[in-house]
């Protein structure tokens, strides 16, 4: 029962929030529902009994990503001229509500199983150990990502020797 | 009771609403928050099979997401700001060197 | 292992509201309660800790600090009994002052910033353990709890910086954001030794895995704890890191255009950030309300919760008087010193710990050494390869940006 409430309560929170950073004519307004939206997510993992999962959407996508967005944004942007206009309306409207209807109608036509059976909690351990043993090529193959994306982004956004300011 | 579609659902919602964005934000990081959506709905599809066919995959999934949409921002946000340096320019549809 | 450590503060006040008037508190109440309490709690503690503060400041400096508001008769007996109720008036006058919202901000993140970074910080404090079977909820991942919902904090900080349009909160918020995001990395990773020592991420956990070592855990992570200390002081933007509201330069940051009660909330979470930042060490590090020489009971005991409690708080106000030394000793860091002191000193540093924090654990678990033999294995390996360092001539990790 109260995992029916959160979980009303916190799609409302998500497509809310997803809404706004969708339509929102203020690109800093949006920046801040994309963030809400985040935790809202978080909360939707944690009705998935996977806090641990929570705790790094927070950490990560709230934490660190949106803000990172937000500072892209704050320095290509003149202070609080934010409105943006947009453009294909017609066409994303058409495309967006054609994706919503194939994916819900093949979900609801759809048989699932598994679903009957009494959903079982993760802890971190076995997490842990799913990335030392099973996927432990994917986990260092990730790590390598992660070290070229840093690499790249400081190569790509660093200034040119001699370039103005 | 909620159940696996309820979940299903939602994340079918949250990557049309991402989708739309992608296609009608003219700006470069307009554009990369409703990426972000649309890689939280991935997430939450995840999650959603983990938990209900009880199997670690999904979760060990979503943090690979969670890493790669992380490694995407960096990269993403340096190049929006290099293009900004360079020609002053925010708006995607201008940036149309590469357009055959 | 005694279990009744990890009993919630929840169930206690059920206990004692049922004790006393043989009434149940029903579940849901119990979080707002804590949470109130929890609050409560901050707005108390950041009285005291503002006037010690300033005590302490007058110390250094040779003065004698605020005397006059309060009792007399304390005043005359020493410096230290002296203005006891100066914050609070302080408080009250920032109270009653008259909220000023300028007109050419943005409203909503304007007002929504403060009430964000207190939010958070209330959150955040769920999970200490303030003594023995005394955290609010001691949850599964606490450690990751406290450091996830405290990285919030930035985005009130980019919120205050970008609706007050103005380029002194601007400037202060966008130095904040790269500020914290970049300490962020090795205050995570410094943690991540006592983590794998303790095997778990809850709190209570924390302290436990300490007891069965024998030891505290700055001892096998010395670096760790110094790191940790070092990041959260950048972290919560206290000098000589306050490079976000640096006066002489940005009048005063982020919080420039706010008045009254808005400015009050900023400052009270600024105070209880350094206080939980400190209280995070304080149990991952210092052995938390671990007593010293004195075993813990297998029962739950009133006179050992009430000990542990004291022990606590005393190890954790050591902390904060440290950080308030520093403050009143160091001069401010230049921005550019300060990234590269967070990115190419503390960073590989906090890897080198994570990784004698590995081979530390592995040695435990291989041949059975107690805490003094772990924390000597440990520290042996640190100097060895910090001299190391001076002797090879290792090639600095971004020469390769100048050539580029």
């Amino acid at each position: 029962m109260s995992e029916a409430i959160a979980f009303y309560v916190l799609s409302g929170l998500v497509l809310a929030s997803a809404w706004s950073v969708v339509r929102n004519e203020n690109l800093f307004h949006a920046g801040l529902s994309l963030i809400l939206c985040f935790v809202g997510v978080a909360g939707i993992y944690v009705n998935l009994d996977a806090p641990f999962l929570g705790a790094m959407q927070v950490l990560i996508y709230a934490g660190a990503i949106a803000v990172l967005l937000l500072f892209g944004f704050m320095l290509t942007h003149d202070l609080m001229n934010a409105k943006q206009e947009r453009n294909q309306h017609a066409a994303g409207i058409f495309a967006a509500v054609l994706m919503a209807l194939v994916l819900i109608g093949t979900i609801a036509g759809a048989q699932w199983y598994g679903s009957s059976g009494q959903p079982v909690k993760f802890g971190v351990e076995s997490l842990a150990r799913r990335y030392m043993q099973q996927d432990l090529v994917s986990f260092e193959v990730v790590a390598l990502l992660l070290l070229a994306s840093l690499m790249g982004a400081v190569v790509i956004a660093r200034k040119e020797e001699g370039s103005r300011d | 009771m909620i159940g696996l579609p309820h979940y299903l659902i939602l994340s079918a919602l949250l990557f049309s609403l991402g989708l739309y964005g992608v296609l009608t934000r003219r700006n470069a990081i307009g554009v990369l928050m409703a990426v972000e959506l649309m890689f939280n709905s991935v997430n939450i599809n995840l999650m959603a099979f983990s938990h209900y066919m009880m199997d670690t995959a999904g979760l060990a999934f979503c943090i690979f997401v969670i890493t790669v949409a992380a490694a995407e921002v960096t990269v993403g946000v340096a190049l929006v700001l290099s293009v900004y340096r360079n020609r002053n320019l925010i708006d995607l549809d201008q940036v149309a060197e590469l357009k055959g | 292992m005694p279990e009744w450590v990890q009993f919630s503060a929840g169930k206690h006040f059920q206990d004692l509201i049922a004790h006393l008037s043989g009434r149940s508190v029903p579940e849901i109440l119990v979080m707002p309660i804590m949470l109130a309490v929890i609050l409560g709690f901050i707005c108390g503690s950041s009285l005291i800790l503002i006037w010690a503060e300033r005590k302490v400041a007058a110390r250094i400096q040779n003065r004698v600090g605020p005397m006059m508001t309060g009792p007399r008769k304390l005043a005359e007996f020493s410096m230290w009994t002296g203005g006891l109720l100066q914050t609070a008036a302080d408080a009250i006058k920032l109270l009653v002052k008259e909220l000023i919202i300028p007109s050419k901000t943005d409203p909503v993140p304007f007002i929504a910033a403060p009430v964000l970074i207190v939010t958070v910080c209330v959150t955040a404090f769920v999970v200490i353990p303030f003594g023995p079977a005394l955290s609010v909820s001691d949850l599964n991942i606490g450690v990751v709890h406290v450091v996830s919902i405290s990285s919030l904090t930035v985005l009130s900080i980019v919120m205050a910086g970008w609706s007050s349009n103005s380029k002194y909160s601007l400037l202060g918020g966008l130095r904040s954001a790269a500020q914290m995001l970049s300490y962020e990395i090795p205050l995570i990773f410094a943690l991540l030794g006592p983590i794998l020592l303790a095997g778990g991420l809850s709190m209570q956990k924390m302290v436990l895995a300490q007891r069965e070592y024998g030891c505290w855990f700055f001892l096998p992570s010395l670096l760790g704890f110094l790191i940790y200390y070092v990041a959260s002081i950048a972290e919560v933007n206290r000098p000589p890191f306050d490079i976000p509201e640096a006066e002489s330069e940005l009048v005063a940051g982020y919080v420039s255009e706010y008045s009254g009660m808005m400015f009050a909330m900023f400052f009270l979470a600024e105070f209880a950030n350094m206080f939980l930042v400190c209280s995070v060490a304080a149990t991952v590090f210092l052995g938390g309300w671990l007593v010293p020489f004195m075993a813990v009971p297998e029962q739950m005991t009133p006179g050992y919760i009430a000990l542990g409690t004291l022990v606590f708080f005393a190890k954790t106000s050591f902390l904060v008087f440290i950080m308030m030394w520093i403050r009143w000793t160091f001069p401010r860091v230049r921005p550019d010193h300060l990234m590269n002191l967070g990115w190419k000193y503390l960073f590989p540093l906090s890897l080198l710990n994570l990784l004698i924090c590995a081979g530390v654990a592995v040695l435990k678990d291989v041949y059975k050494l107690n805490g003094w033999g772990v924390s000597l294995a440990s520290l042996g390996a640190l100097v060895f390869v910090l001299l190391l360092l001076q002797v090879v001539r290792v090639p600095r990790p971004t020469a390769f940006l100048e050539k580029v």
